[in-house]
């Protein structure tokens, strides 16, 4: 165990960063600590300004005046402005009064639980909660929830998510479960069962809850559907754009790629929304970014939602294709000798296998997940572990999967790579 | 930083600054085991030199500042790490669902499930190579509750690392 310590320790002792770098960044951080102290004294006036003001200083997000006048509204303002921040479509619902007051709460001894709100559309439900506890603790968190219809009918095919809070010492934790369906959402009347728990140290002191909230969540703003049925040709690849929908929780872009094709397309890097005047709607940060297979007929790309907005003009724009030919679109792997055989542009240039362990090294690149199913070479599929990992180490990242198989030689499917098809495209959406 | 006081280290931000420099080193190194790429380690400088500044009055003692900060690192590097691993319920659409998450290596990854306190005494004994008469006298411990917390710990980490299946020995 020591060896594998010291093992892992000498692997951080290159360093690839200047003393300038670490400097400019103290001073930096210097710089917030000094500018929030001295902000928060003068500004205790009123609270709203002063819960603005506080955050804007540390995260210098810029609050327009509308957002701020309906916050003034909405109890528990400050909790909602850093849940919201990084998602324009959220935000944009809370300024058009689309967030959904509930303040329901349940109390069971030393925990409460307080649903505060929800924004919901069609297909998704986003619920705002408070847990709070009498006494402080290191975690406090979600252990399981599940939503279901007041009937107790649960959703078909849904993503849940929601993210824990890092560990401190916590009486209050307020945080985000964000629920989508596939499909409409056939009913108004929920209820959210969750295990709540409180706890320090790792579980060597703990005390767990179950809540039990019903509430009646309604979808007033229907979604706009854009047919667009367009097929755009990037370097003789064709991707065809069927459908843009726009909710108020997110837009959802329907794609697919033809059989053609001669490359093999991972997906739309930096596909956008983009108004008339260049404002921009991008990706989801931290959250469901896309689901389906691009060659398959089912591919959808979720981007934050610009519902509330009115643009006389609207376009679908995006210029980087995460691609690689199809007749190369593999790895293949001499596991016993440790040798690359087959990469389809030759990125890698390590690769190790270890204790069931392969790793492979790259050049850092912003990629998806690179290592996919597995085959031997009589084109049999070698069953597939969960297990992954990716490292970053200097300029390097490191891609890990474990792999258990008796096999020397192995291909494996690439689901990323770092070779790109840049060209601009813009499509009309209206 | 001989000649620096505890008291300027809290008045004086030249002193400040001159003594967390001092680290700035070690503690870059710590985030990038944590957070594994150079530009969010040196976010993290930025957010630990933060921290510290607030923090400032609660520092004992200057000689103890070294553990201080990279226990403030750590603290940090697991709130990020937390935020940043996205719960996932995969009843359904999941395994066709693409995510913006990051996985971690099972060595880190057990070490990140130790309790916080243990994982700053695994860091400094192997990260930061401090003896047991040094990390006792950080921690304010006789030497021997310093050995016996720091074997329960590395027991720990072994059971964990076992839990993952034959993968390391």
């Amino acid at each position: 165990m020591s060896e594998q310590l010291n093992e892992w320790r000498n692997k951080y002792q290159a360093l690839d960063v200047t003393e300038l770098e670490l400097n400019q960044a103290m001073e930096i951080g210097l710089d917030k600590a000094k500018q929030k102290k001295k902000r928060v004294h003068y500004r205790v006036g009123t609270l709203v300004v002063a819960a603005i003001f506080f955050l804007s200083v540390i995260t210098l997000v810029n609050i327009s005046p509308v957002f701020a006048q309906q916050l003034e509204n909405i109890p528990g303002m400050e909790k909602l402005i850093s849940l919201v921040q990084f998602n324009k479509g959220q935000k944009a619902a809370i300024e058009n009064e689309y967030y959904q007051i509930l303040n329901r709460a349940e109390k069971k001894d030393e925990l409460a639980l307080t649903i505060d709100g929800v924004i919901r559309d069609e297909k998704g439900l986003v619920i705002f909660y408070t847990i709070e506890s009498e006494k402080a603790w290191e975690q406090l968190r979600i252990k399981e929830i599940e939503i279901l219809s007041g009937e107790g009918q649960e959703l078909s095919d849904y993503t849940m998510s929601y993210y824990s809070p890092g560990e401190g010492n916590f009486d209050e934790y307020s945080g985000v479960v964000e629920i989508f369906s596939e499909q409409r959402i056939p009913f108004d009347q929920f209820k959210v069962t969750t295990k709540i728990v409180a706890e320090n140290s790792s579980g060597r002191e703990e005390v767990e809850e179950t809540f039990e909230i019903a509430f009646e969540a309604l979808a007033t703003k229907e979604s706009k559907y854009y047919s667009i049925d367009e097929t755009v040709e990037v370097d003789d690849q064709k991707i065809h754009v069927e459908s843009v929908t726009i909710h108020p929780l997110r837009v959802e872009v329907k794609l697919q790629t033809d059989p053609s094709n001669t490359m093999h397309i991972f997906s739309i890097d930096d596909l956008a929304i983009v108004n008339e005047s260049g404002e921009i709607w991008s990706g989801i940060s931290g959250g469901i970014t896309a689901s389906g297979s691009m060659e398959e007929n089912n591919y959808k790309v979720y981007l934050q939602s610009n519902y509330f907005e009115n643009p006389d003009n609207l376009t679908l724009a995006f210029s980087k294709i995460q691609a690689v030919e199809k007749e190369k679109n593999y790895l293949r792997l001499d596991l016993e000798n440790e040798q690359i055989l087959h990469d389809p542009y030759g990125v890698f240039i390590d690769m190790k296998y270890e204790n069931n362990k392969l790793a492979l090294t790259m050049p850092v690149a912003d990629i998806n997940f690179p290592l996919g199913q597995i085959y031997d070479q009589n084109g049999n599929e070698i069953e597939n572990q969960l297990d992954s990992a990716m490292k970053q180490v200097g300029d390097l990242q490191i891609f890990e999967k474990v792999i258990y198989t008796e096999e020397t030689i192995i291909d494996v499917r690439l689901n990323g790579y770092p070779n790109w098809i840049t060209k601009e495209v813009k499509i009309s959406i209206k | 930083m001989g000649d620096i006081t505890k008291k300027d280290f809290r008045k004086d931000d030249e002193a400040f600054i001159q003594v967390i420099s001092e680290y700035k080193i070690d503690l870059y190194r710590t985030a990038l085991a944590f957070l594994k790429s150079k530009e969010r380690a040196v976010e993290a400088i930025q957010e630990v030199t933060y921290r510290a500044y607030t923090k400032r009055k609660q520092l004992r003692e200057l000689r103890f500042v070294k553990t201080w900060l990279i226990r403030i690192m750590i603290n940090y590097c697991n709130d990020v790490i937390k935020k940043e691993k996205h719960w996932i319920d995969d009843r359904s659409l999941a395994k066709e669902a693409t995510y913006d998450n990051t996985t971690f290596i099972w060595l880190e990854e057990a070490i990140q499930q130790l309790k916080q306190d243990d994982q700053a005494l695994i860091y400094l004994k192997y990260f930061h190579d401090m003896t047991f008469s040094e990390l006792a006298e950080q921690m304010n411990l006789p030497i021997s509750t310093v050995k016996t917390r720091l074997y329960r710990a590395l027991t720990m980490l072994r059971v964990d690392l076992a839990d993952e299946g034959e993968v390391l020995q």
